[in-house]
């Protein structure tokens, strides 16, 4: 995939991206507020791709859900003078004093596609290109949809969708399990290493 | 520490023209006991480590930390080049960018500035030379580097990358490979300079060399270097090159054994 129809891709999974972080009943975005009406946080969520092997969309929200739990918020030291309603924001020297965002809410994008009647989900490169219709759902933890986007040339008729809609339901609510069961593992074998520079990044020590 | 002793004045032909800006900074690059800032010895490398085959779409591929930088190089060739190539050799393109998140504060343009086209054109030239291109004639040959952390100079990372990405990729090249900095700064040699070495206004210079042929393939000084300590400094970068060919070569020959299962 080059060229235009690589730009046009990636632009529709920032666009798919961009909607489920600004949603406030999947991200609390009040977590970002550091003096009301003064400061806030700004998020940015780059994502390199090194490898393309079908299924971008899916890899993309998984990637960023996780990058996204383990983000460090630096601690901060707020003077807010009532009088003047000037307000004095200073980063804490200490680098191990953070805080988490809250992720649990966020959901995760499942594509489902067609090929032939057939419903497949988490399609390969092969599969993807012969893919005429795929619906892009966007799910939450306890398996509602809060984001749906249709892709492709082909048509879908509404049985389809519904049930394209389950199976992405009940898939997105496993993923979720899943990635959140992933992301603990990580985090227990991080903590039992010393200092995580260590570890070269394609290690496969690294991985849980 | 106050080292602004009033026999410690410049004297006209004292190559100190890194005194004043040490001591305006407050902290001293090379401490007493001769340890720089983050704790090498003048003539130490940095950390290096490798990993290959990472891309295994790509005929080749390395991933490579040299202390706080972190690139990976991939290599796609030799394939049939466009009509218009070189009908005796292979043609090598280098396409150079950089993440978004690679250095402290978010970078926009991550391709095409004047850095990465100058640094692509002369990855491309040094590469055009140490590659067996007559073996290939009428065929083009990628280079992809992508910095995913850089810490000042890209250049002598990216060099050091490539050749070992070849080497995965089974190219056949007349020798490494090797590139260095090495700047002067308080009457010493040092080497492998990282970013906030190369930010001080001393004298420095990086050195491509070919370690084996003894060849230079590269040398660029963008700043003033009195010819006394000139000589100084390019012996200084040979030595670190060499140091440089031989944990690459340790690399290349680990990877070997674990893939043949030795």
């Amino acid at each position: 995939m080059f060229g235009r129809h690589r730009r046009q891709y990636t632009k529709q999974i920032a666009r798919s991206l961009n909607y489920i972080l600004n949603n406030p009943k999947c991200f609390d975005l009040t977590q970002l507020c550091v003096v009301k009406g003064h400061h806030c946080w700004l998020v940015h969520v780059d994502i390199s791709v090194l490898r393309y092997e079908g299924n971008l969309h899916d890899a993309c929200s998984f990637a960023m859900k996780a990058a996204l739990s383990e983000t460090k918020v630096p601690a901060l030291k707020v003077n807010h003078d009532e009088e003047t309603n000037e307000v004095s924001v200073d980063v804490c020297d200490d680098p191990y004093q953070y805080g988490v965002l809250d992720v649990s809410n966020l959901p995760v994008l499942i594509t489902v596609g067609q090929i032939n009647g057939v419903h497949t989900v988490d399609t390969t490169i092969k599969e993807d290109s012969v893919t005429l219709a795929r619906i892009t759902y966007g799910i939450k933890p306890s398996g509602s949809i809060v984001y749906m986007n249709k892709d492709g040339g082909g048509s879908l008729d509404l049985l389809n969708i519904r049930s394209m809609g389950k199976i992405a339901s009940d898939s997105g609510l496993q993923m979720n399990a899943l990635l959140m069961k992933k992301i603990q593992l990580s985090k227990e074998k991080q903590a039992s290493w010393g200092h995580t520079n260590e570890r070269l990044l394609f290690d496969d020590d690294t991985f849980v | 520490m106050d080292t602004s002793s009033p026999t410690q004045k410049k004297k006209p032909n004292e190559l100190t023209s890194t005194l004043t800006t040490d001591y305006i900074s407050g902290f001293d690059l090379i401490s007493i006991e001769g340890y720089r800032q983050d704790g090498r010895k003048p003539d130490e490398l940095r950390h290096f480590r490798v990993s290959f085959n990472v891309v295994s779409d790509a005929d080749g591929s390395c991933y490579m930390e040299h202390g706080n930088c972190k690139l990976l190089a991939t290599i796609y060739g030799p394939y049939e080049g466009e009509s218009r190539s070189n009908q005796e050799q292979a043609v090598i393109t280098c396409d150079f960018s950089m993440t978004s998140y690679c250095v402290s504060e978010r970078r926009l343009r991550t391709f095409g500035d004047m850095k990465s086209q100058k640094l692509q054109m002369a990855i491309q030239r040094v590469f055009q030379q140490a590659v067996n291109t007559e073996t290939y004639p009428k065929s083009q040959i990628d280079i992809h580097l992508k910095i995913l952390q850089s810490d000042g100079n890209d250049y002598c990372p990216c060099v050091n990358a490539t050749t070992l990405a070849f080497i995965n990729a089974g190219i056949p090249m007349k020798d490494f490979v090797c590139s260095s900095t090495v700047g002067y700064i308080q009457n010493k040699c040092i080497i492998d300079l990282n970013q906030q070495e190369e930010q001080q206004k001393s004298p420095q210079l990086t050195l491509t060399l070919m370690p084996q042929r003894n060849d230079i393939v590269a040398l660029t000084c963008e700043s003033r270097v009195h010819h006394d300590i000139y000589n100084d400094m390019l012996d200084a970068a040979t030595s670190a090159n060499l140091q440089l060919f031989h944990l690459m070569k340790q690399a290349v020959i680990n990877q070997l054994k674990t893939a043949l299962h030795v």
